[in-house]
């Protein structure tokens, strides 16, 4: 008997967690999709700057502005998009795990942790936090990322950083997210501009620019950075949001699958109970009527 | 074909907010308005905050934008990437005068900090623009 009232409270339990992993499936679910459609409608303008900052490199000297110039002076900073909450299968793992290869590689480093569980692997790894940022709301706007952008450009241009890498996971698809790597500041225009420039050169030759094209690169640059930030923080919200909701589709999966085998067992030893009692029985009647 | 047309692209900070066909388009930049017209000198300008006339058969549509940037590409495409733009007939008044009211009373405050203090001065001539150019169009459409 005993038996069987452990297998009963098991199942209860499996049943409830699946009932709060569904829920939260449930709720990621349309997290995600709101994530997906805002990173991708951003995608346009992403790309629209990119392609006038090429036009306009081709026509400036690209070391003349000091958001492009690289000086040795500072440390090697690494922003690290990461989330809040945790229980989105393997993403902060491997993101962690990516980040403690960098640091490898770069020795004299401090990070810019976005994330509460970023925060938490910066204290363990003992990296030198140099701000960070918790507690992003649910509906990014681009105001949110000025205060990162600021500390970002004013560390760099005071000779306190020597450069800026961002490190997130890449939103491929729902089912796909990747570590990326990217370098930030110094800006490189030949990463920007890429292997388009020869194709693109001559058709942009009679370009007129207005006022001129430095100060349009001194605009132009700002919005850039701070773009390239928005569009990374959506990215990294949209997979956060992808995995999470396959974490916990997983997760009632073997919730459900762990009831129904509990179930089996359980069934199986009410039957011996009833078989037991009836054998009882039959012998009891059996002893008694000879 | 019997006459050009401009290929019109606007893109905002949020989303690709139009693609169309334009005969001109009229914008106003950091030197002062301008107006493009099909096969113009491959151009790039900054935009301030303004009013963003396109016309296409004879018909005008009006948006306000803030600030951003306009590429005029060679071959007639016109690419305008701005923080926001709004419809002139999805300007609702009286949005912007709450946005004006909003605005001001930041502004008054003497604790900000000069950071708010420009994005607020910015949302004022946004949206006292919104509200010129939307009393602008309703009167076109009541003539």
């Amino acid at each position: 008997m005993a038996n069987t009232r452990q297998l009963k409270g098991r199942i209860n339990t499996a049943a409830n967690i699946s009932k709060i992993t569904k829920a939260m499936e449930m709720v990621s679910a349309s997290k995600m999709r709101r994530a997906q459609q805002q990173a991708m409608a951003t995608r346009p303008y992403t790309r629209a700057i990119q392609e006038s900052l090429q036009k306009v490199a081709e026509f400036t000297d690209s070391l003349a502005h000091p958001l492009l110039a690289h000086h040795k002076d500072g440390k090697d900073i690494l922003v690290l998009f990461s989330t809040d909450r945790g229980l989105c299968g393997g993403l902060n793992t491997n993101l962690f795990k990516s980040t403690w290869m960098w640091s490898k590689e770069h020795p004299d480093m401090e990070v810019i942790v976005i994330g509460k569980k970023a925060i938490a692997f910066a204290r363990k790894m003992d990296f030198p936090i140099a701000a960070q940022f918790t507690d992003l709301p649910e509906k990014l706007t681009a105001a949110e990322i000025l205060p990162i952008s600021t500390v970002i450009t004013e560390g760099f241009l005071d000779h306190r950083y020597r450069s800026v890498s961002l490190i997130y996971m890449d939103f491929i698809n729902t089912l796909t997210q990747k570590v990326r790597t990217t370098r930030l500041l110094p800006l490189s225009l030949t990463d920007v501009v890429g292997e388009q420039l020869d194709a693109h050169a001559q058709a942009h030759a009679l370009y007129t620019f207005e006022p001129d094209a430095s100060s349009i690169l001194n605009e132009l640059l700002p919005y850039y950075l701070e773009n390239t930030l928005y569009q990374t923080l959506l990215e990294a919200k949209a997979s956060e949001h992808s995995a999470r909701m396959v974490a916990m589709k997983n997760a009632s999966d073997n919730a459900k699958s762990l009831v129904s085998e509990l179930k089996l067992a359980f069934n199986k030893s009410r039957q011996a109970v009833i078989t037991n009692e009836i054998l009882d029985i039959t012998t009891a009647t059996m002893t008694v009527s000879q | 074909m019997a006459h050009k047309t401009l290929h019109l692209t606007i893109v905002t900070q949020d989303k690709q907010l139009l693609s169309t066909e334009a005969d001109s388009v009229t914008a106003v930049t950091s030197e002062g308005e301008i107006t493009v017209l099909p096969e113009h000198v491959p151009l790039f300008s900054q935009l301030v905050t303004g009013e963003l006339v396109y016309r296409h058969d004879g018909e005008e549509d009006s948006l306000v934008v803030s600030k951003g940037f306009i590429d005029v590409g060679p071959d007639s495409t016109v690419i305008i990437i701005v923080d926001s733009a709004v419809h002139a007939r999805e300007i609702s008044i009286e949005k912007a005068e709450a946005a004006v009211k909003a605005a001001q009373e930041t502004m008054a405050m003497s604790t900000t900090t000069q950071q708010e203090m420009i994005m607020a001065e910015a949302s004022l001539r946004r949206a006292l623009l919104e509200i010129r150019v939307a009393q602008k169009t309703k009167r076109a459409t009541r003539v």
